[in-house]
């Protein structure tokens, strides 16, 4: 009996940790997903900003916390610039995300792209976004792969030794 | 328009309650009091404007989304939320291709408080009216006196109808959304029940494109003024369909010397001529003219 539930502890304490990882990369893929999209929207449609956020089909519960945050305070008109709002309304959201800073400090660089003064230079921003992002993606899956190849025996070898000393 | 929503937010505890009523338009120049201009002449001064403010105002009334009007931008002006329309002045790029890419260092703007005045034309729709037709119709007034308004009023008016005569299909072109102020393509002003809206379209193509595939009684257009513009009325004149249309000119003689408009002025088409002018209280008063422009009222 103690044996099943030390091997059961040690199993759900490495899916909470495989599930913690996801979402930090769910995180990452969704803010990918809102670059390809705005780009897309700026260059073909001419959407303004608040009906492109009010129409983005946000999957987190971070990412729809924050365009509500974010569309509201664009609508007060008190922002001087929308770049502010963005980065208000993103320090508004902070403990939502679930994120290295690094993939942090590309986001907030990104509040320039969605509120240049024209279209060149919002895409411009866009793109350097969605790369940098993408990047973060990479590292994040490589760090993953080798946590995992490291995390895994470790903890299992772990389980066993205890259960070991137990016997 | 809430003045609060689109002045800087320094500027706002310096606007006078009741500001509002009969506001023409709001004026901003770098370094200079920002203005209020009413329909009865008078003026009202806010703070000096910076260009930081300018910026501000304009990101208000962008929807902090400059970037999306960039092509009418490209023209000097762009239309807010409500078919208000922001005129820009500043430096322009790229003068050496000739082709204004945009406007930058941006030194003043003009807003010109668009207004729904109903029943505004009403008196006017008697001379209008052909039978269940209606005349082909310009609108004449210098910037300002508010043609666009009697126009919305007319195409309000047309559609609707009264009891002695059906309303009839109105197709109209919105180049610059001023006329029914159209948000993601739904008017926003009252036009009536049998408006067709063409949103954001170039005038000469609008209209081209309304006549093949809306079937309308009626086609309105803004600001008339190009010789592509008047290519295109000759084609609705000549097609059955009827053109109700504004023209920028002080006078029906300044119209008469267009050097676009003398074909149409020969061809004696347009019926009706209606010059709008605006006396010092403020108020409009509207002389109709017949297709010999003999005054009529």
């Amino acid at each position: 009996m103690g044996m099943v539930l030390i091997l059961s502890g040690t199993a759900g304490g490495i899916f909470a940790w495989i599930s913690e990882e996801k979402k930090c990369a769910d995180t990452l893929y969704e803010w990918r997903q809102f670059y390809i999209r705005a780009y897309y929207a700026m260059e073909m449609e001419h959407v303004p900003i608040v009906d492109f956020l009010r129409e983005y089909p946000a999957k987190i519960p971070a990412m729809q916390q924050w365009i509500q945050v974010f569309v509201h305070a664009l609508l007060q008109n008190t922002f001087v610039n929308g770049e502010e709002a963005f980065l208000w309304s993103f320090e508004q959201t902070k403990e939502l995300w679930n994120m290295t800073p690094d993939c942090k400090e590309v986001i907030i660089h990104s509040a320039k792209g969605l509120f240049g003064m024209n279209l060149e230079e919002n895409l411009t921003h866009i793109k350097c976004a969605q790369s940098a992002i993408e990047e973060c993606i990479k590292e994040q899956k490589i760090a993953f792969v080798k946590k995992k190849k490291l995390v895994i025996p470790v903890t299992m070898f772990g389980a066993v030794m205890i259960i070991i000393c137990l016997l | 328009m809430d003045l609060c929503q689109i002045l800087p937010v320094s500027m706002r505890s310096d606007i006078p309650d009741n500001c509002e009523q009969g506001l023409e338009e709001v004026r901003m120049r770098v370094g200079w009091p920002t203005e209020l201009l009413y329909g009865d002449n008078s003026t009202k001064c806010l703070p000096k404007a910076s260009q930081k403010d300018i910026s501000e105002t304009l990101n208000y009334l962008s929807g902090y989304s400059l970037y999306a009007l960039a092509t009418q931008l490209r023209q000097g002006f762009f239309t807010a939320k409500g078919g208000h329309r922001v005129g820009i002045c500043g430096r322009a790029n790229d003068q050496e291709t000739q082709r204004i890419q945009g406007i930058v260092d941006v030194s003043g703007i003009n807003i010109r408080i668009a207004h729904e005045k109903k029943d505004c034309a009403k008196s006017l729709m008697p001379y209008l009216r052909d039978g269940e037709q209606i005349h082909n119709t310009f609108l004449i007034a210098k910037p300002g006196v508010g043609k666009t308004t009697y126009l919305r009023d007319c195409i309000r008016l047309i559609s609707t109808g009264d009891k002695t005569y059906p309303g009839l299909k109105v197709s109209v072109v919105d180049e610059r959304s001023e006329i029914a102020a159209c948000y993601r393509g739904v008017p926003q002003n009252d036009l009536g029940p049998r408006v067709d809206v063409l949103d954001n379209c170039p005038k000469v193509k609008g209209m081209k494109m309304l006549l093949r595939a809306m079937s309308p009684q009626v086609i309105a257009v803004d600001e008339l003024g190009g010789e592509e513009d008047f290519a295109a009325v000759c084609q609705i004149l000549y097609s059955g369909s009827r053109i109700l249309g504004t023209i920028h000119a002080d006078s029906l003689e300044e119209v008469k010397q267009k050097p676009y408009m003398q074909d149409i002025l020969q061809q004696k088409k347009i019926g009706r001529y209606v010059v709008i002018k605006k006396a010092r209280d403020g108020r409009r008063r509207c002389y109709v003219y017949d297709k010999d422009f003999k005054r009529l009222c």
